[in-house]
């Protein structure tokens, strides 16, 4: 399945849907429609809703890891939200729950941006 | 991007046996995905369960994205990949030309540092060498064959 960005917006939380397979092949897609989404939004709180995403390589987590760094360098700060079994083992084994947080819904990531600010 | 699997399917040589086949595909990453959903197809068949089918997935994609940058750098290349299916054990052998390196006896670097940090990077092999029951490396008429393998969970083979 082609890979594919989704931009939503709920109470002020940018929500971009990610779906497809996001591997070295449709890296540049998601840097490049994250930052069509990030340019327009600047400093805020992002949620990138993994539900659909049905594969990611490494190729994709680093691209996720680039885009912390450069948004949180703006102040602006993302979370994950429902990602899928087979995507959470390579998070945590690599030790990136370490550094990007991950919820099991969109409203659990968006709850705790209410609590943590 | 269906579009683009379909013509890199016609680049294909396919040859098929019981629960052994391969293909040879140019090294590019727009077939990276074909090749996932050919391994899937052949290993549900044999009745593997989708997380033993994932690690497989995981690891072929990382090793042939390796072998794209690293080996190949990014020149034209073929790999071969030959599914060897015998349940409750998939063995995935991926072939290339590039230069030799035995991933089993690399030791991966430590990239918790790179990861704090937010730059990523390097985490294929660790990734590959974990999620693998094994990994068995050959250099054998200038090629490089990595074996995958996998053994099933004990859950059970799943019914067709």
């Amino acid at each position: 399945m082609a890979f594919e960005i989704k931009e939503s917006t709920d109470k002020g939380i940018v929500i971009a849907e990610l779906r497809g397979e996001l591997d070295s092949s449709s890296v540049a897609a998601f840097t490049l429609g994250f930052k069509e989404i990030s340019d327009k939004h600047g400093k805020a709180k992002y949620i990138l809703d993994l539900k659909a995403l049905d594969f990611i390589s490494s190729a994709g987590w680093t691209a996720f890891l680039n885009e912390f760094r450069r948004l949180g360098a703006l102040g602006a700060e993302i979370k994950l939200a429902s990602m899928q079994p087979d995507a959470k083992r390579v998070y945590s084994l690599v030790g990136i729950d370490g550094v990007i947080k991950s919820y099991e819904t969109v409203k659990e990531a968006a709850d705790s941006y209410g609590k943590n600010g | 991007m269906e579009k683009m699997a379909e013509i890199n399917t016609a680049l294909l040589q396919l040859k098929k046996n019981t629960a052994e086949s391969a293909i040879i595909a140019d090294a590019n990453v727009h077939n990276l995905a074909f090749i996932r959903r050919w391994i899937s197809s052949a290993m549900k068949k044999q009745g593997f369960a989708p997380d033993d089918i994932s690690p497989i997935k995981v690891s072929v994609t990382e090793h042939c994205e390796n072998i794209i940058k690293h080996a190949y750098a990014d020149k034209p290349g073929k790999v071969e990949i030959i599914i060897r299916l015998d349940y409750p054990r998939a063995g995935i052998t991926v072939v290339d030309s590039g230069p030799a390196f035995d991933m089993t006896g690399y030791k991966p670097r430590d990239i918790s540092k790179r990861i704090k940090e937010g730059i990523g990077g390097n985490m294929g092999i660790k990734t590959i060498m974990t999620l693998c029951t094994e990994v068995k490396y050959r250099r054998v008429k200038n090629r490089n064959e990595n074996t995958f393998i996998i053994k099933a969970k004990k859950t059970g083979k799943v019914k067709k």
